[in-house]
């Protein structure tokens, strides 16, 4: 058992808990679970996933990751890096499937979001949603993968080219390009000057 | 601001505000054989495991008698239900419980221009409950907004009798992005401000009508 895990003032280290939570330790993976959730989350938002949807989808990998914790292991790199195949790989999934129900959700959701507009919806939100779409359109589908793992996420050039199986030299290069995209974007749409603004 | 990462950092506050305003999951709890999903604190895996216990002996006979579906095999069917079920609730006004009905409208070919839309124009006719909004589901052909100029200068818009105008949509991003991925536009008209009658579907843009269709709306009986 980790002593002192409960409500650390500092942010607990993952693979420590990833190593515990592999040996049985439940209070372990509890922590571990309930801190890479929201991780994932932001990993998932910034791939372009749906906000409705991300939930589920991290709950999925979450489960995935706990099945085969056995095969984690901390000497090859961070327990965040580690899951990102199987989160990556499942919003490539998602996005290829995409078929007819899918298709008709995204129509009612757009409905239903188009009236709930008009009540007490937190429109920080609703801003913070267009921002996101707004932007992640701006990239291809491989910028959003390399952004939302080596910039977003902090993984290091080589965890992320392991993650999604292509070169380091090719996560920078990416990461360049997307940066600038990103900016040119935030400057097209007025983001830039709007942030300036509030500071 | 100058520096090369400031679109970065947008999109990150953007993505952790959004994060911030998801709804929450059921917790995930070590359990003796595996994970198991929590969505209240206090619960441990042996109340979960009697749980689960009951909802076996409750759902599985019937589901294997065939008189119901198991939630995991509904799921998709469900969560479709859930949303069009939402639909009256959210309009202002509505009582009625029961799914909306989506009325697909393809617009008819415009004269003498494009090549993948019907070119005949008949009329659709629809039948309503009054107490329940109509959701029209608009086909509309992408080449018609990309040979055209910005999605804003489109329209489309519902005239009633007397070509007395019951509602209009302006097209923005959202539009312009399910036109392209060839999905419908999904128009809302809520109880009470339609009657029974022929209606006129028009697209247009900068005032010109691109296309239209004839809709008739009649009560249920």
């Amino acid at each position: 058992m980790i002593e002192g895990i409960e409500r650390p003032s500092a942010p607990p280290d993952l693979e420590a808990l990833a190593d515990a939570a592999r040996g049985g330790d439940a209070a372990a993976t509890d922590l571990l679970l309930e801190l890479a959730r929201p991780k994932l989350a932001r990993t998932a938002l910034a791939l372009g996933v749906p906000p409705d949807e991300v939930p589920d989808l991290v709950q999925e990998v979450l489960l995935s990751g706990w099945r085969n914790l056995a095969r984690f292991s901390s000497s090859k790199g961070s327990f965040i890096g580690w899951m990102m195949p199987g989160l990556v790989g499942r919003v490539r999934n998602r996005t290829r499937a995409g078929g007819r129900r899918h298709r008709l959700l995204e129509r009612m959701r757009l409905l239903l979001g188009r009236i709930a507009h008009s009540g007490d919806e937190d429109h920080d939100a609703v801003e913070a949603r267009l921002t996101l779409k707004r932007l992640l359109r701006a990239l291809t589908a491989r910028q959003r993968e390399v952004v939302a793992l080596y910039e977003l996420d902090g993984l290091s050039a080589a965890e992320t080219a392991s993650a999604l199986e292509m070169s380091e030299a090719g996560v920078r290069s990416i990461a360049r390009d997307a940066r600038n995209r990103l900016k040119n974007e935030a400057r097209r749409l007025g983001l830039s000057a709007q942030r300036e603004g509030e500071a | 601001m100058t520096n090369e990462n400031e679109g970065v950092e947008i999109l990150r506050e953007a993505v952790d505000r959004v994060a911030a305003s998801l709804p929450e999951t059921p917790r995930l709890l070590a359990g003796e054989s595996g994970p198991i999903a929590v969505s209240w604190p206090s619960s441990r895996p042996r109340r979960l495991a009697a749980l689960a216990g009951v909802a076996l002996l409750v759902l599985g006979y019937p589901a294997y008698r065939g008189l119901v579906v198991l939630p995991r095999l509904a799921a998709e069917n469900a969560e479709l239900r859930t949303a069009l079920a939402a639909v009256p609730a959210a309009a202002p006004g509505t009582m009625a419980p029961a799914p909306v009905d989506l009325h697909l409208i393809t617009l008819p070919r415009p004269p003498g221009a494009l090549r993948s839309a019907p070119a005949t124009e008949e009329a659709t006719t629809i039948v309503f409950d009054r107490q329940e909004p109509v959701v029209l589901l608009v086909e509309v052909n992408p080449e018609w907004i990309d040979a055209g100029g910005p999605e804003s200068d489109y329209l489309l818009e519902l005239r009633g009798p007397g070509d007395r105008s019951v509602g209009s949509w302006h097209f923005g991003e959202d539009e312009k992005r399910l036109v392209d991925d060839h999905q419908g536009v999904p128009l809302l008209l809520p109880p009470g401000t339609f009657a029974a009658g022929t209606y006129e579907l028009r697209f247009s843009r900068a005032g010109e009508t691109l296309s239209a269709v004839s809709l008739e709306l009649a009560w249920e009986p």
